[in-house]
């Protein structure tokens, strides 16, 4: 039995031509709906749009081994904030609301300044080289990643957690309904007419 | 596999030397939480709590009275995220003193038609934008600056927002939050950049890196933008001109207390905010105007920002009856004033920081927001007096105040003129000595002297006029029965201005200790380089 | 062969049959379903297509794909058709990361010409992508200069699952959150009042209940220090006494309740099934759904079904440990084996475990009546959620306060009979904190808001009331 070894890069090339796929997948995914996001007209389509923008940073996360903050984007972007995005657009989309109808010179003028900011950033990012750090081989530990964010960055970790406690109380404060003036006290006078008002 | 015991005991609890500086802080939240707990035990929650928040305040405010300036406090903390100089110091004493009086003012005014039940959320959420605006003079990294603007931004929205019954304040509070996401979002995506091209969130090592690196044109484009977004950010915050839109209809559709507050703390906080952050980088350049980066440009866009910012703000006013609205912009041309001496980063011809970091700067803007928050709850609070007794905002019912309520009247007065900088009220020295810094540094900030100059010639007209109806106008409408706390409140603020002016010596020396900033440059300590923890120990 | 084994993964293998089984048996569950209803109700249950109604699900497959695939005038054509793709790729996807089988280590021996520098870099070049090598190869070189040949032995691993990951569970939360997705999506499309309602109400249990979930999923967790499904399931394959399976449901019972419950709440299946409430809402998000893109959110229903039994199993029943079943090699790793057919034997114990908790869910859906909107809120947010902390909180503060006087949780990692005996008495201690504490609470709010009809015989009231208000 005669047993052949394989070239050296054999297996390594499948797997980067698999990364490299996965990779422009993942970016066309999440480009290509994030432009659906900025054109489509149809603010729920919009908002679906943007479940596979996220979904497809997550996936760059994935091929990046950046496995704990590809799941976190999952569960706290597409599975919590973006839900909530859709409850309220789904309620509020069948509402007659006014289009907004930019005047002439309004969208020259914003028009222009996407183009000057758009330059800006393409050659700025085209032509920079960033100050990254390698690229990590396998996967971040997440024990570290837990004792990093309770050490060096504990207050952070702190702050967000009385900044998340004060934005829940507005908006619980904000939620909470007008009370029913009197409902109490209208049973007790026994003023039958306001109740069923109240309750027809 | 992991060891559970491995992981077991915590890898860094801060101590008690690197908790104690920031006592005050700690003190905010606990008296949140005080706040919050309060209602399960007092029936009549909504006054408890604002006893309960101003004991918390004025613990806060004695807890830093007790933070000295010793080796152990004066640096950075909890591995350089925060940083604690004298400047935060003296800004969190300021902050503290203003947000009791706020609360103060509350009683006088919202105590008595607020719904019983509302008391634990309104004053939780005043006092964690307080926390935030706290710890916005502290930062020293963009991870925190983010936390803390935001910290103080999204309690704000409630509050302006907080009569919900009221149409104006719901319009107002959706308007602040739209502008609020919107500029924030900028922000962070500019400061996203900041950390790509130097990959350190400490604001300064990225001083240092941009002195020691050229990066390249494409980097310079995209540094641009970084700091473009910064300054959208905070300069949303401040109010300066084209993010200004938000601030008149705020202050007019909140009420009053939490108009006050945001009139002199969120601005004076993001203005803290710029100083420290613009500082740092610029002390990382050497303060020179070419190396890394183009200072002095961005000194320029700030000085330009600034002079804009009080020319509107001053043009703005001219026309406004409604009191409210009146001070909104009067405070947008103050923040504009304030904003023109952040513009001293290049160094022209004065030392504009010392050998011990002292800012002259940040001198003159805590000399000018010390003084400008006694004017603004004084003014303020006497027009919260008029508005429970005649139930309007408006200019015109001012009439006859002299003799309605001629000590309302007086205090008045005493406002109006020290804001425009008149002697002899505080105000005068705040102006004077911001237009001297200015000038003493030559160049065309002799230009932003003469701009101030002439906005105060503006404000002259909208002031007096003030002035002018409650002493000249006639009127015969009753005499008011104003309340006795709230006209103590502002007697006591006008009484401050005055003394201000009188005992001038001790309070500017108070501002030149208290102007020093705390400067990595002058330690060269490097950062806590925690990515590197993460990727360093792959297994 | 072995060009099969070096260049195609054992994964690929196993996400072919994994996948195939599970889609297969979601056919046959459909008809276990309705046999089970039967039983329930003492009837006979589908018998007329092939022996006992063996070929029903061939028959409904059918129906499905043959009937008129028809869509309401106004619905959001793409969004109708996505809702459904999208809710059967998500829960195809969540399979990845199940721990079938253990670990396969595989010894194998390769012949080079010529003498070698380095064997492990060879012994590395034949290894199969995913595997990981184990020890130093052995090498041993007959000849001379010219005829040398070098003889390699080496031993790798890998894991009998399709996607070992870091983050398994993790990834399981994430991608159930994915999942409400379809019914909500689903449910705006049709442009139906009844589907829109349903799919609101399936969005909100599904989210309240992922809380409880995650924090039931942390408990265990904690106790083992990893995320990892196939490290959890082998930290469970030993025995204290030398009998009992070190099964996290002898240690954890009220976390697994509170997981099981969950889970059912994620299935929005009886008694949770308000999304779909067939006398309130005709059937709820997929009431405009027909032909197979209805049969698509039937099937994925099934496929969600069995995911989140298998991660039950996973976390509480050992996985693939079954007392008894041996071939593992390795006593450091218990999820070792040699034998491929060990690691069949053992998906198959993992699949039929499964199989029982979808059995339990089968149980209930046939025997609890529907929960009213107001009970599955309050159950969640009032009862589960505080329960769920309390539990993580003693869970964490036992091993905290244990776990460094026991020798053996801290050399090995593995919860010892003592640890496992502090833990039950600490779910004991939990549920007589929680049952005190429930007493002290103040009450719920009542919701029962039912409109009252005056002047009937619930509310005798006078008849003069205003007919318009």
């Amino acid at each position: 039995m005669s047993f052949s070894v394989l070239a050296q890069s054999d297996i390594s090339d499948a797997a980067n031509t698999a990364t490299a796929v996965l990779f422009y997948l993942f970016a066309i995914m999440a480009g290509g709906s994030a432009i659906c996001v900025a054109v489509s007209r149809n603010i729920v389509r919009t908002a679906v749009a943007l479940l596979f923008t996220l979904t497809g940073v997550a996936g760059l996360y994935f091929l990046l081994n950046a496995e704990f903050l590809a799941a976190v984007q999952l569960v706290v972007y597409a599975g919590g904030t973006l839900i909530l995005i859709i409850f309220g657009v789904m309620l509020t989309s069948k509402s007659p609301f006014s289009r907004f109808e930019a005047k002439l010179g309004e969208v020259v003028i914003a028009m222009s300044l996407a183009c000057v900011l758009l330059f800006a950033l393409v050659m700025g990012i085209v032509r920079t080289t960033f100050a990254t750090d390698e690229f990590p081989t396998g996967n971040y530990p997440i024990d570290r990643l837990g004792q990093v964010l309770l050490g060096d960055y504990l207050v952070p970790f702190e702050v967000v957690s009385v900044l998340l406690l004060a934005v829940m109380i507005g908006a619980a404060y904000l939620a909470k309904g007008r009370r029913r003036e009197g409902e109490e006290g209208a049973a007790r006078s026994g003023s039958l007419s306001r109740q069923a008002r109240e309750w027809s | 596999m992991t060891h559970l015991l491995a992981a077991i005991g915590l890898p860094y609890i801060p101590g008690w030397d690197e908790l104690r500086p920031f006592a005050a802080d700690l003190w905010l939240i606990v008296t949140i939480v005080a706040v919050l707990i309060t209602p399960f035990f007092i029936t009549r929650s909504n006054i408890a709590c604002a006893l309960v928040a101003l004991a918390g305040v004025t613990l806060a405010f004695l807890s830093q009275l007790l933070v000295r300036n010793s080796p152990h406090v004066i640096g950075e903390h909890f591995r350089g995220l925060l940083v604690m100089d004298q400047f935060a110091m003296l800004w969190k004493l300021l902050l503290l003193l203003f947000v009791a009086g706020v609360i103060l003012m509350w009683f006088t005014t919202t105590a008595s038609n607020m719904h019983e039940g509302d008391g634990p959320e309104f004053f939780a959420l005043l006092l964690s934008a307080t926390l935030g605006m706290s710890l916005m003079a502290s930062t020293s990294n963009l991870l925190m600056l983010v936390l803390s603007v935001e910290m103080a931004s999204l309690p704000s929205y409630v509050l302006a927002g907080f009569r919900k019954t009221h149409r104006i304040g719901a319009e107002a509070s959706l308007k602040y939050v739209l502008f609020g996401a919107v500029t924030s979002a900028v922000m962070i995506y500019g400061l996203s950049f900041l950390y790509g091209l130097y990959g350190t969130l400490q604001v300064g090592a990225i001083g240092h890196a941009m002195a020691a690196g050229a990066i390249g044109v494409g980097g310079n484009a995209l540094l641009a933008v970084a700091l473009l977004g910064l300054i959208v950010g905070i300069g949303f915050k401040v109010s300066a001109v084209p993010f200004h839109f938000w601030c008149p209809d705020v202050f007019e559709g909140a009420s009053i207390e939490v108009t006050t507050f945001l009139s002199v703390a969120s601005k004076g906080a993001a203005l803290v905010l710029l100083i420290r952050v613009l500082t740092t980088i610029a002390a990382g350049l050497g303060f020179a105007p070419h190396a890394g980066m183009s200072l002095a440009a961005l000194a320029g866009v700030i000085g330009v920002m600034g002079a804009v910012t009080c020319t509107v703000g001053n043009l703005g006013a001219l026309v406004q009856t409604n009191i409210k609205r009146l001070l909104a912009y009067s405070s947008i041309a103050h923040a504009g004033y304030m904003l023109c001496a952040v513009s001293l980063l290049v160094r022209h011809k004065a030392t504009i920081v010392g050998e011990d970091g002292n800012s002259i700067a940040a001198q003159a803007i805590l000399l000018y927001l010390a003084v400008y928050l006694f004017m603004n709850l004084g003014a303020f609070t006497v027009a919260a007096l008029i508005y429970r007794q005649t139930g309007s905002e408006d200019i015109t019912h001012y009439a006859g105040l002299s003799r309605r309520s001629p000590l309302a009247a007086a205090c008045m007065t005493v406002f109006m003129f020290s804001l425009i900088g008149l002697p002899p009220f505080a105000g005068f020295v705040a102006k004077f000595n911001l237009m001297w810094v200015l000038g003493t540094n030559g160049g065309w900030w002799w230009a932003l002297v003469a701009v101030i100059g002439l906005n105060t010639i503006f404000s002259l007209y909208y002031y007096v006029r003030v002035v002018k109806i409650m002493y000249l106008t006639p009127s015969d409408a009753p005499a008011l029965n104003v309340n006795p706390l709230g006209l103590g409140l502002a007697v006591a603020c006008a009484a401050a201005l005055v003394l201000l002016f009188i005992g001038l010596a001790p309070l500017s020396r108070v501002t030149t200790n208290y102007g020093k900033l705390y400067l990595t440059s002058q330690t060269q300590q490097q950062p806590a380089q925690s990515t590197a923890m993460i990727t360093g120990e792959r297994r | 062969m072995s060009w099969i084994e070096t260049h195609i993964p054992a994964w690929v293998f196993i996400a072919f049959i994994a996948h195939g089984a599970i889609l297969g048996t979601v056919a046959y569950l459909i008809l276990l379903e309705r046999k089970i209803a039967a039983w329930t109700q003492d009837r006979l249950g589908p018998n007329r297509v092939g022996p006992f109604g063996l070929l029903q699900p061939i028959a409904d497959g059918l129906k499905m794909l043959l009937k008129e695939d028809y869509r309401p005038a106004d619905a959001d054509p793409r969004l109708f058709t996505l809702a459904p793709a999208l809710m059967m790729f998500v829960m195809i996807l969540s399979i990845a990361v199940l721990p079938w089988g253990g670990t396969k280590q595989t010894t194998r021996t390769i012949q080079v010409a010529g003498t070698i520098d380095s064997a492990t870099a060879v012994a590395e070049q034949n290894t199969p992508f995913g595997a990981t090598l184990i020890g130093t190869p052995i090498v041993q070189t007959s000849g001379e200069d010219e005829s040398a040949k070098s003889t390699i032995t080496y031993t790798y691993r890998y894991a009998f699952q399709i996607a070992n990951l870091n983050i398994g569970v993790l990834y399981i939360v994430a991608i159930l959150s994915i999942s409400v997705y379809g019914v909500v999506v689903g449910g705006w499309a049709s442009n139906n009042k009844y589907s829109f309602l349903g799919g609101l109400r399936a969005t909100a249990n599904m989210i309240s209940y992922e809380v409880p979930l995650g924090l039931s999923i942390l408990t265990i967790v904690v106790m083992y220090g990893s995320l990892n499904l196939a490290t959890i399931v082998e930290a469970q394959s030993h025995y204290w006494f030398g009998v009992i399976p070190a099964w996290n449901i002898f240690t954890q019972p009220l976390a697994f309740f509170l997981f099981l419950t969950c889970i059912h709440a994620e299935a929005n299946r009886a008694p949770f099934d308000i999304a779909e409430a067939e006398q309130e809402l005709v059937g709820g998000y997929h009431t405009e759904y027909s032909a197979m893109r209805f049969g698509l959110f039937f099937l994925s229903e099934y496929a969600g079904m069995i995911t989140t039994s298998a991660v039950c199993v996973a976390l509480f029943f050992g996985g693939w440990h079954l007392p008894g079943l041996g071939g593992n090699v390795d006593p450091a790793h218990p999820s070792v084996t040699t034998s491929l057919v060990v690691c069949v034997l053992r998906a198959l114990v993992f699949f039929v475990k499964t199989l029982i908790i979808i059995g339990i869910f089968m149980w209930v859906r046939w025997s609890l009546p529907r929960f009213r909107f107001d009970q599955i809120m309050n159950l969640a947010w009032r009862a589960m959620i505080p329960m769920a902390l309390v539990m993580l909180l003693v869970t964490a503060t036992t091993l905290y306060l244990f776990g460094p006087h026991d020798e053996a949780f801290r050399a090995t990692g593995l919860i010892t009979w003592k640890m496992a005996v502090a833990l039950l008495i600490a779910n004991a201690v939990m549920l007589v904190i929680i049952a005190a504490g429930a007493a002290l609470l103040p009450a719920a709010p009542p919701t029962n808001r039912r409109v009252r009809v005056l002047g009937s015989r619930f509310d005798q009231a006078p008849a003069a009331v205003p007919a318009t208000a």
